[in-house]
């Protein structure tokens, strides 16, 4: 990826990071899923670390992609998953 | 050591920031934010092509190491973060404006409780492919005169109608049916709040209410709470009525956007979508309302009341209350009594 892309992406998606995290606490009073950005920051982050140390993935380049975009989907089910719980028992 | 750790981080930033993007976007779809989550991936895309476009630009431009170089860089970034702040911050506005104004809302037990009640009727119509419903309060037999109501920002018909009953409010409405339809998207009503799909709504509620047998078309009153008043304002500027009744009215929208957030002032007055310019509709009311308005109510403004009822053509009997906050005008003795003395008034014998 060229510099310029990549420089472009991390503003991108900096910019679309923060109104989202704005919403989201507007939207709910549950103080896990308001800070849910800041700890699925830090999990990404040791989740990406942890899967470039494995070799075998290291050398898969399409799959880095696949496999990080299912993790995030698969996390945003879970949290929609946990908001649905928080709403049924507040 | 400080090295190592900056080429790390260098390294997982961008990955970790886009999963953290896709988690949040994929997750206020689901939680019924799709319009949000589309906008914020329209955004995204169109902040990628000016970010990437800027960046190719900067770099084949301005080659050289020297410091007016350097300078120069640095301003054009601070250009581009700015113009980035000020997209994200728009689109947000624009975006989360109609989830932060307007509360949906259903209640199942009242609307079960009413189905009880031989004096209620459920009343539901469609017009081009919109379902509406509310409930019916059949105080009179044979041809009626008829209020109907358009309530607050949370309000429901069956919790509405539920109240009335428990507090015997309904006493004040003698001589009068009273109907009130949900807004598109609350209760079993179907579609989405907006000030237009409201007025949409209000117009085809009125033209289903004179179509039916027990409501004589010459008595309807419109009656108004809170952001209702917008609506039935807008109405009355449309259709012939006996009478208006606007509780804690105001004068536009952006007055209820800055009692939520006070910021729509300026230019940022150009981000609210729900307009709701009552004052304008005002001016083509040709009776003389009832305004009930409080200078305790602590989220329409006295002032934004005050500026609606003057605006109204042949006047208005403007009633200031004391004490009063917003949300207890409905069961307020004085507020009822000055209902149903208007309502008395204007009654075509």
């Amino acid at each position: 990826m060229s510099k310029e892309i990549r420089k472009g992406l991390i503003i991108t998606s900096i910019f679309v990071f923060i109104p989202a995290w704005f919403v989201l606490l507007l939207s709910t009073t549950h103080i896990w899923l308001m800070l849910s950005p800041a700890w699925l920051g830090i999990l990404y982050f040791l989740l990406n670390f942890l899967l470039d140390k494995m070799t075998e993935y290291k050398n898969a380049k399409y799959m880095k992609y696949i496999v990080r975009i299912l993790i995030a989907a698969g996390v945003a089910f879970l949290l929609y998953g946990a908001l649905l719980i928080i709403r049924k028992y507040r | 050591m400080g090295g190592k750790t900056g080429n790390v981080l260098k390294r997982y930033l961008l990955p970790t920031c886009l999963m953290c993007v896709i988690t949040l976007l994929i997750f206020l779809y689901l939680a019924e934010m799709e319009s949000l989550a589309l906008g914020f991936l329209l955004m995204a895309v169109l902040l990628f092509i000016i970010n990437v476009s800027f960046r190719l630009l900067v770099s084949k431009g301005i080659k050289g190491t020297s410091k007016i170089c350097k300078t120069i860089k640095g301003f054009l970034f601070l250009f581009i973060l700015l113009v980035n702040l000020t997209i994200a911050f728009s689109a947000t506005i624009l975006l989360f404006s109609n989830e932060m104004f307007f509360y949906p809302n259903h209640d199942r037990e009242s609307y079960e409780e009413n189905q009880k009640f031989i004096n209620y009727e459920e009343i539901h119509f469609n017009k081009d492919n919109k379902e509406f419903s509310g409930w019916l309060l059949k105080n009179e037999k044979g041809r009626a005169p008829l209020v109907i109501y358009f309530g607050g920002n949370g309000e429901c018909s069956a919790r509405r109608f539920h109240t009335n009953k428990k507090s015997n409010d309904w006493d004040y409405f003698e001589g009068y049916n009273f109907m009130m339809i949900d807004y598109p998207g609350y209760g079993n009503s179907k579609g989405t709040p907006s000030d237009e799909s409201m007025f949409d709504m209000a117009l085809m509620c009125y033209d289903y209410a004179i179509t039916r047998e027990d409501v004589n078309s010459d008595n309807i009153v419109l009656m108004g709470y809170s952001i209702g008043t917008g609506v039935a304002t807008y109405l009355a500027s449309q259709r012939n009525i006996r009478g208006l009744i606007l509780m804690a009215p105001y004068d536009e929208g952006i007055s209820l956007y800055n009692s939520m957030l006070n910021i729509f002032h300026g230019p940022l007055k150009y981000l609210v979508r729900n307009k709701f310019e009552s004052v304008k509709y005002a001016k083509s009311v040709d009776i003389q309302p009832l305004l009930l308005v409080s200078k305790a109510d602590e989220i329409i403004p006295y002032e934004s009341s005050i500026l609606l009822a003057d605006t109204f053509p042949n006047g208005s009997i403007l009633h200031s209350l004391n004490g009063i906050k917003h949300n207890f005008f409905w069961g307020n003795k004085e507020v009822l009594e000055n209902v149903n003395k208007y309502l008395q008034e204007v009654k075509y014998e």
